[in-house]
């Protein structure tokens, strides 16, 4: 052995001392905490035995807790299956609804308004939903969407309203819909029906424009800073939520558009204060150019013909024009203007139409409007949607709720409060047709409960002259209430 | 008639208790039966609570207001200062006035758990000595004139806790074996 052997061994050990002594380091530390536990332990009278045994049950409580988080999350997973969920994973899917269930009351009503209404009893009281939707929406893949709406207010006649595919974010048209859906004039009936300040919709909005939605394909667009928006389609007049299909020359074409400007919206101050205007038209073909076309049935039933009824809920229509014989086309043009200051919404409409007739028939021209003003008690405001150009959902800066609290005391929110003053009316008389002149106002007021539900009452003072017959016609009061929930 | 209507009477309450008893009141040795055992349980309750909140109603400015570069124009007051930045070289117009706060109340639901008092059900057998079958036999039961009681019943007619292994409830149903 030589001298050099001592050493390597040396240095071995102290080498193989200092790695060991690392890697124990950590369970020398150990041990010490371990010493003063038992110490601590038995200081205090217990034993390594009883630390064992209150390890065992700790354990075993965490045995217990993962078992029920087991079950939870089976549960949970059991949940989730049990949700509704698209056909497709490329599609994501928003379940919607709507309930409105009214009640109408027809306290006076002259002896014309109940000719009108087919008999001396007059219109009577009704209670009943006026809707009650149910529907889905969604995107499929990454740039369409869908949307399907059921009516099932009309009990076993039941329709849809919105049916359409549609195309987004896409050059130059942006945005383009297929199916059924709503022509683009009229911002009352832009509005949807949650959010409509009045119960049922103005004269002439209604009559140039009834039940809104047509077969048809739509662009819809809107400018970079939401000061613009716009949306023109061509459409087929005839009513197709009903019937479900057209069959032949059922073909009754017209072309409409809206340009909206909302050239004011004051965004930091939550879009309290804003003022809009639009302008809509147009241009229809119905099919009234020979005799035989203006049988009342049939697919291709003139549909030259604008009638309402009185801003209610009654049986007849008050105002009516009938089939417009020889009706070759019509053009209508409408003018919208709203103003939002806080609580105060001034809003007018007026539209015009010129009904092109054949040969020997004098042309017929239409027109009414409305205004209104609503004005929140409680301070809240209308809210204005930019990129359609249309109000938005009223959320009430405090609910309306009744409860008794935990502490037992009982306590009770407001919700948001609204008034509202309309006037409305409609010419539809005009060289031979007798559709009756209208005239109403209609006093609001509007319960907000929460943002999906609220009350609304409304009572209606009107005139109505000269509808079908000369002289046929006269007053009536209207009351109306509505409750409503949207989710 | 009326004699007629309490032998019916008397005969419901009779049928109704021996229903209810099943017969024998204390189950044989070395059978299966389950007691309750009082538990506190916990039970879920929604309860509501208000509170407040303090919420801002901003005041809204007039078109001409929100001009960008207004400063010195009509319609923008003082606080329209350049320098401040509110106005002037910035984009966003005169600065806002001071908004309107106003406390509202939120109701707040929330889910608790709380005590309830009740009994839950142990199966265990009966394994104590001397264990007596049943008597079989007759009786008015309902009136308290019970012929059938088992020896390891106790006075009030209920089974004898000792009779039962590990046991300190009260009601007993007795299980039949297979």
């Amino acid at each position: 052995m030589t001298v050099t052997s001592p050493l390597a061994a040396i240095l071995a050990i102290l080498v193989g001392f200092a790695a060991s002594t690392c890697a124990q380091e950590y369970n020398f530390a150990n041990s010490i905490n371990n010493s003063n536990a038992n110490f601590e332990s038995f200081a205090s009278g217990k034993s390594i035995v009883d630390d064992l045994k209150s390890l065992k049950e700790t354990l075993e409580k965490q045995d217990e807790t993962i078992a029920k988080n087991k079950d939870a999350i089976s549960d949970l997973k059991d949940d989730v299956k049990a949700k509704v969920n698209p056909g497709s994973s490329a599609a994501s899917m928003k379940i919607a609804g709507r309930v409105h269930a009214d009640y109408w009351g027809f306290p006076e009503t002259s002896p014309g308004i109940d000719a009108i209404e087919g008999g001396p009893a007059g219109p009577q009281d009704r209670i009943g939903f006026r809707r009650m939707r149910f529907g889905v929406r969604g995107d499929v893949t990454s740039n369409m969407e869908y949307r399907i709406e059921m009516e099932l207010a009309g009990g076993n006649n039941v329709e849809f309203r919105d049916a359409w595919i549609g195309f987004k974010e896409l050059p130059f048209f942006q945005k383009i819909l297929i199916g059924n859906q709503k022509r683009p004039y009229g911002l009352d009936h832009l509005n949807s029906s949650r959010f409509n300040v009045f119960l049922e919709r103005p004269f002439v909005i209604e009559s140039f424009n009834q039940d809104a939605r047509r077969l048809g394909i739509q662009s819809y667009g809107v400018s970079e800073d939401q000061a613009w928006n716009w949306r023109y389609g061509v459409f087929n007049q005839r009513l197709i939520q009903d019937e479900g299909n057209y069959s032949n020359e059922h073909l009754q074409p017209e072309f409409a558009s809206r340009l909206a400007n909302t050239y004011w919206y004051d965004e930091d101050a939550n879009g309290r204060g804003y003022g809009h205007w639009a302008v809509s038209g147009t241009w229809a073909f119905p099919d009234g150019s020979t005799p035989s076309d203006n049988g009342k049935t049939g697919p291709d039933v003139n549909e030259a013909r604008f009638r309402h009824r009185p801003e209610a809920r009654s049986g007849n229509r008050w105002i009516d024009t009938g089939l417009i014989d020889g009706a070759d086309n019509y053009r209508m043009i409408g003018l919208e203007k709203v103003l939002n200051f806080g609580p105060l919404q001034l809003v007018g409409e007026y539209q015009t139409m010129l009904v092109d007739r054949d040969a020997g028939a004098d042309n017929v021209n239409l027109h009414g409007g409305y205004v209104y003003a609503s004005y929140f008690l409680t301070g809240e405001h209308m809210p204005w949607e930019r990129k359609s150009g249309t109000v938005s959902r009223i959320k009430p800066f405090e609910n309306f709720f009744w409860v008794n609290t935990e502490d037992g005391t009982r306590e009770s929110g407001l919700g948001a409060w609204q008034v509202a003053a309309r006037y409305s009316w409609a010419d539809f008389n005009s060289v031979g047709i007798l559709g009756g002149e209208a005239e109403s106002v209609t006093l609001g007021l509007n319960w907000y409960w929460t943002p999906n539900a609220r009350m609304q009452f409304n009572y209606i003072h009107g005139t109505i002259i000269d509808s079908g017959a000369i002289g046929r016609g006269g007053d009536y009061d209207i009351i109306g209430t509505r409750f409503m929930i949207d989710f | 008639m009326i004699r007629s209507l309490l032998i019916v009477g008397v005969l419901f309450v009779y049928t109704a208790d021996t229903f209810a008893n099943d017969g024998c009141c204390c189950p044989e040795c070395g059978t299966k039966t389950c007691i309750a055992k009082p538990v506190t349980k916990k039970v879920k309750k929604t309860v509501f609570n208000v509170e407040t909140k303090d919420i801002c109603i901003p005041k809204f400015r007039f078109p001409w207001q929100m001009k960008k570069n207004t400063v010195g124009t009509a319609g923008c007051d003082a606080s329209c200062d350049s320098s401040s930045g509110a106005c002037g070289s910035s984009e966003c117009g005169c600065a806002p006035k001071c908004g309107r706060v106003i406390t509202v109340k939120v109701l707040k639901k929330k889910s608790v758990e709380c005590e309830k008092c009740g009994y839950e059900w142990e199966i265990t057998t009966v394994e104590s000595v001397p264990c007596n079958s049943c008597q079989v036999g007759f009786g008015l039961g309902g009136l308290g004139l019970r012929g059938r009681a088992a020896a390891n019943c106790d006075s009030s007619g209920a089974c004898d806790s000792s009779y039962l292994q590990g046991s300190n409830a009260v009601p007993v149903i007795p299980i039949p074996t297979k």
